[in-house]
């Protein structure tokens, strides 16, 4: 695919969100924010003010057929990610789309076959990837520091503090069949799954344990996995109402430990900062190094991530994650939900590809 | 206040509140927050709080999945799990 000279964005979907994809897209030398759009026109005009855009729209169709814009940023409920998808791929737009990826297999292999015949790029946006003390920490791991890996751990506790959601965008996520899956393992996890391949590679078994809170909060859960290589892998999920987050944005924070034959690697904290702590630490040879002079706001991650997908665009290059990157992690989520259900190990090469 | 009824008395609150929210239709709800909206605002001149009793009133208005969801949650919450989380959502960015 050709290269582009500049990158000529249009925003879909102008929610909570939107308020760190936006990042990247804003500061970058060699991309103009031409329209943004939302269903509602308030909110609409309002981002196309605030974020400096030429113009807005309500209905997306119309902005993918614009003819200035020559690449979206999707960021709309997860039921809608297909039909945005498909319409971009159509008017042929290059494609960056809100995790999680889709509802299902099947939509998520339409949206991968309508890119390729498209001739458009496509990735599904995964900001903890780009999360500056888990790239370091990635780059320690392959680099040997730590030795040989022997595991991964993974913590996240939801807790109170953090900014303002309207309440109906908290209410479809507890719908199994709008979300797509649960709200903290799947929603919310499809970043520390991405983060357990990211670190370690392919999964080979998964073994879960979900229980639930009101119902339909998919907390505490244990989800423990093996790699394709023999480590193991653990992440434990809570959900902590009186515990107070100092962050920004959510009320929740995760510490992602990688265990080596001569070292341990800690990420303290990511989408908040629940403890004052060194983002990063390095145990090694009996002795500790703290990372502290690194950038570790969430928000730097959404940053990193939308200047990878411009960069990416302007190379000419496939940006991150792939459609199959994306599609991978929907089967390491059916599997978990799949260990859950049916209360036992499931090999994710044992998976079915047709899930409708 | 002795100790057992400052226990009590929220106990009893958050049950009366349940009861009155469960026992409403959709669109009595919708209608009584609207009310309540209108009151608040008067009273407070909060626009955030008047946002946050708009929202509630318009989830129970369309009557969707979102107002099912929502009764589910009310009738499986406890007392400090719900003042909690309705803490959590009234805190301002």
């Amino acid at each position: 695919m050709e290269k582009l000279d500049r990158v000529k964005i249009g925003i879909i979907g102008c929610g909570r969100i939107a308020d760190l994809n936006i990042l990247g897209y804003l500061d970058h030398p060699k991309c103009d924010l031409i329209a943004v759009c939302d269903l509602s026109e308030d909110l609409a005009r309002q981002r196309m003010k605030e974020w400096g855009a030429r113009k807005y729209y309500t209905d997306f169709e119309k902005l993918v057929s614009d003819p200035e814009i020559n690449a979206v940023e999707i960021l709309l409920p997860h039921r809608l990610h297909l039909p945005a998808v498909l319409s971009a791929a159509k008017a042929k737009k290059h494609i960056s789309l809100q995790k999680p990826m889709c509802v299902d297999l099947w939509e998520g292999r339409k949206m991968i076959e309508a890119a390729k015949e498209a001739g458009v790029w496509f990735r599904v946006t995964e900001n903890f990837i780009f999360y500056p003390p888990y790239r370091l920490q990635k780059q320690f791991l392959d680099s040997g520091e730590i030795g040989e890996p022997l595991s991964v751990n993974i913590r996240l506790c939801g807790a109170a503090g953090g900014w303002w959601v309207p309440l109906k965008t908290w209410l479809w996520r507890l719908d199994l069949q709008e979300c797509g899956g649960t709200p903290s393992v799947y929603d919310d996890g499809y970043h520390k799954l991405s983060i357990a391949k990211f670190l370690l590679g392919e999964i080979d078994t998964v073994k879960t344990w979900i229980d639930f809170t009101f119902g339909s909060v998919d907390t505490p859960a244990l989800v423990s996995w093996k790699y394709k290589s023999g480590q193991v892998g653990v992440w434990e999920v809570t959900t902590a109402p009186n515990l107070l987050t100092n962050g920004k944005y959510y009320g929740a924070d995760e510490w992602v430990e990688v265990t080596g034959t001569k070292g341990v690697l800690t990420a303290n904290r990511c989408t908040s900062r629940l403890m004052e702590i060194p983002p990063l630490v390095l145990y090694k040879d009996g002795k500790h190094l703290a990372i502290d002079d690194l950038r570790d706001d969430w928000g730097d991650s959404f940053h990193d991530a939308g200047w990878h997908f411009i960069d990416s665009l302007l190379e000419g290059k496939q940006p991150l994650l792939t459609g199959e990157d994306g599609l991978y992690l929907m089967k390491f989520w059916k599997a978990i939900w799949k260990s859950h259900s049916e209360n036992r190990e499931i090999r994710m090469d044992d998976l079915g590809e047709d899930d409708r | 206040m002795p100790r057992f009824l400052q226990k009590a008395i929220p106990n009893l609150i958050f049950a009366g509140f349940r009861w009155w929210l469960l026992i409403n239709s959709n669109r009595s709800l919708a209608f009584q927050f609207k009310l309540a909206q209108r009151v608040a605002f008067a009273i407070t001149g909060d626009r955030f709080l008047k946002n946050v009793i708009g929202e509630l009133a318009e989830i129970f208005e369309q009557e969707g999945k979102e107002a099912e969801t929502a009764r589910n949650l009310f009738r499986q919450a406890d007392r400090e799990y719900s003042a909690a989380i309705v803490r959590s959502f009234l805190q301002e960015d």
